[in-house]
């Protein structure tokens, strides 16, 4: 069992490493480019408006980039162990195809972990800067006003609890939380595909159908465990296989109301996170059994 | 050379390889079973797999609509035009709030370009796509109410002064009309109902409906103290002096204790009892200290 462990600990560091030698940081420098420039892209819109839109674009921004990272670095990964024949290399070691998958998809899961990380260090950042902004702004419009002192001294107070309860509020760290499983989930999804095809392109296409598809799979199980819905039964059965196969995508739209102030408890997270874990173990799994039984 | 299968593996093999195969034989026989029959193996873990999923995220649903997640407000056919392939795509890879904060900076721009219909339909769709974000009803009420309204108002195209206060009117009314549906979809927010009483005392000239506003918005969790003074202000400033005192005492046994500095009690209790003397209320059912 412990060697079993270790032999998926290696496999998920050599792919962590690999894919870190890649352009991966490249993009990130970009990513912080961007974030950084958001501020004084959305300069001109109230102070509110700043910060709700700064964290909108940020997690976005995190989605996008990280959905096009765990696509790109899991779709590749066992075409190029094909293409380079170093997966003839390993699996001549005593090392299961179940282990190769779960070691594989480890390291595509820390190298989010790490990507996710640097995004968020990034994201807090300009974050905090935007608010020290609004406020130093904010105040110095009160002041200038010549509002009475009692009202001016509530406005600086409230302006700047508001602010900074936007911008250091504890929800950003669960919005993160859940861009991270979404990304695990997608590479879930593309490491299924990805063991039964041999084309990456193909692989990174239908993942990312399936994603989108995911935004809507709430509506096919809702037709699939509603007895009373209209359908026929090639639609029901289409319907059924979008249901059980696709992850419900549309439960990460918690982020979007956490921006924008909608109180999501830490009981939701972590029912999604759970939810997230459920699935993925199931989709590596899955994927072990195609993968042990393809022919290479 | 001997054939493979004459080879003593435990006594013939160098340690490590005699180890390794020891191992792939061990894999094998773990592996062994499961390979009888791969197809029912997979059939397996989908059926599975499937049915605790459903239930997962029919719980998870549940308890996000529950939250007042998920809504969306009615989209008219004219809008639906307006959502490109692209804008569509968006919203489906999960950057619904990306897609709402583009359409808003459309807003601006269609303000700056004075094209009035682009933005009101710029905020018909961003209020769709986020219907819980109190900003866009707010400031796309603002916008109508006070800069559309104005500028129809001020547009010497229109001849007519009535025909130009009628339009002027029917702005006013549509900010007021969305600012009102977006109270529906966001009872608790602050500053929806503040900017909702600001709209009902500068441009519809309201008094009443503006102070009810603020109070309600003055009971509200966030509110600015100072929100529970304003009521009494206007009320007083519109000559309805017997609504302001009423109003006063209500804020005023609504408090324990009245030391609190924030609220500003001394101004209060000047306001109670200048209206208490004009009003000739008898000592006996004056406020007490």
């Amino acid at each position: 069992m412990m060697e079993s462990v270790q032999r998926i600990f290696a496999l998920a560091r050599i792919t962590l490493l690999e894919a870190m030698r890649q352009k991966v940081l490249n993009i990130l420098i970009l990513f912080a480019v961007i974030a950084v420039g958001t501020s004084l892209y959305f300069s001109t819109l109230k102070s509110d408006e700043q910060i709700k839109f700064l964290l909108d674009f940020c997690f976005g921004a995190m989605t996008v980039f990280g959905l096009f990272i765990a696509l790109i670095s899991t779709a590749y990964m066992i075409p190029n162990e094909l293409e380079n024949r170093t997966i003839y290399t390993i699996l001549a070691k005593p090392v299961r195809r179940s282990e190769f998958i779960v070691g594989k998809y480890l390291g595509v899961v820390a190298l989010l972990g790490v990507v996710t990380l640097l995004m968020s260090i990034v994201f807090l950042i300009v974050l905090n800067v935007q608010a020290q902004i609004n406020i130093a702004s904010y105040t110095q419009l009160v002041e200038q006003e010549g509002v009475p002192e009692l009202d001016k001294r509530q406005l600086i107070t409230t302006n700047t609890n508001t602010v900074l309860a936007q911008a250091q509020d504890p929800m950003i760290l669960q919005g993160i939380l859940l861009v991270y499983a979404r990304l695990c989930i997608v590479a879930a999804m593309a490491m299924v595909i990805s063991t039964i095809t041999t084309s990456a392109i193909f692989t990174v296409c239908t993942t990312f159908m399936f994603y989108v598809i995911g935004h809507m799979q709430g509506y096919a199980r809702d037709v699939v465990m509603d007895p009373t819905e209209q359908y026929g039964p090639i639609q029901k059965a289409l319907l059924s296989c979008i249901a059980a196969l696709i992850p419900n995508m549309r439960s990460f739209s918690a982020i979007d109301e956490m921006v924008l102030g909608t109180k999501v408890t830490w009981d939701m997270t972590f029912g999604l996170l759970g939810y997230s874990a459920f699935y993925i173990t199931c989709a590596i799994a899955l994927a072990s059994l195609l993968f042990s039984e393809r022919e290479l | 050379m001997r054939p493979a299968h004459d080879i003593d593996v435990e006594n013939e093999l160098p340690e490590d390889i005699a180890a390794a195969a020891d191992e792939s034989r061990w894999i094998s026989r773990w592996d062994g079973p499961w390979h009888t029959r791969p197809s029912l193996r997979i059939l397996l873990l989908l059926i599975v797999f499937c049915v605790p999923k459903l239930l997962m995220e029919t719980a998870i649903d549940a308890s996000q609509r529950a939250a007042g997640f998920h809504s969306i407000t009615h989209i008219s056919s004219d809008l639906r035009s307006r959502l490109t392939q692209d804008t569509l795509i968006s919203i489906l890879a999960g950057l619904r709030g990306v897609v709402a904060d583009y359409y808003w900076r459309d807003v601006t721009e269609s303000f700056m370009r004075e094209d009035w219909s682009r933005m009101r339909s710029s905020i018909q769709l961003t209020t769709m796509l986020q219907p819980n974000s109190p900003i866009f009803w707010g400031m796309g009420g603002w916008h109508m109410a006070y800069n559309v309204a104005i500028a129809k108002r001020n547009d010497k195209r229109e001849p007519s002064l009535a025909r130009r206060i009628a339009i002027e009117r029917y702005w006013v009314e549509e900010g007021e009309k969305l600012m009102r549906n977006g109270l529906e979809i966001n009872p608790e927010s602050v500053d929806l109902h503040i900017q909702l009483a600001q709209l009902h005392l500068q441009r519809l000239k309201d008094p009443v409906t503006a102070a009810k506003l603020y109070e309600q918005a003055s009971l509200l969790p966030g509110a600015q103290p100072f929100n529970s003074r304003l009521p009494g202000f206007i009320l007083r400033r519109a000559g309805r002096e017997q609504e302001a005192l009423d109003y006063w005492r209500r804020l005023w046994a609504r408090h324990r204790t009245h030391t609190d500095k924030d609220m500003d009690w001394p101004r209060i209790l000047r306001e109670i009892r200048a209206l208490e003397s004009k009003l000739n209320v008898p000592i006996a059912e004056r406020i007490r200290e």
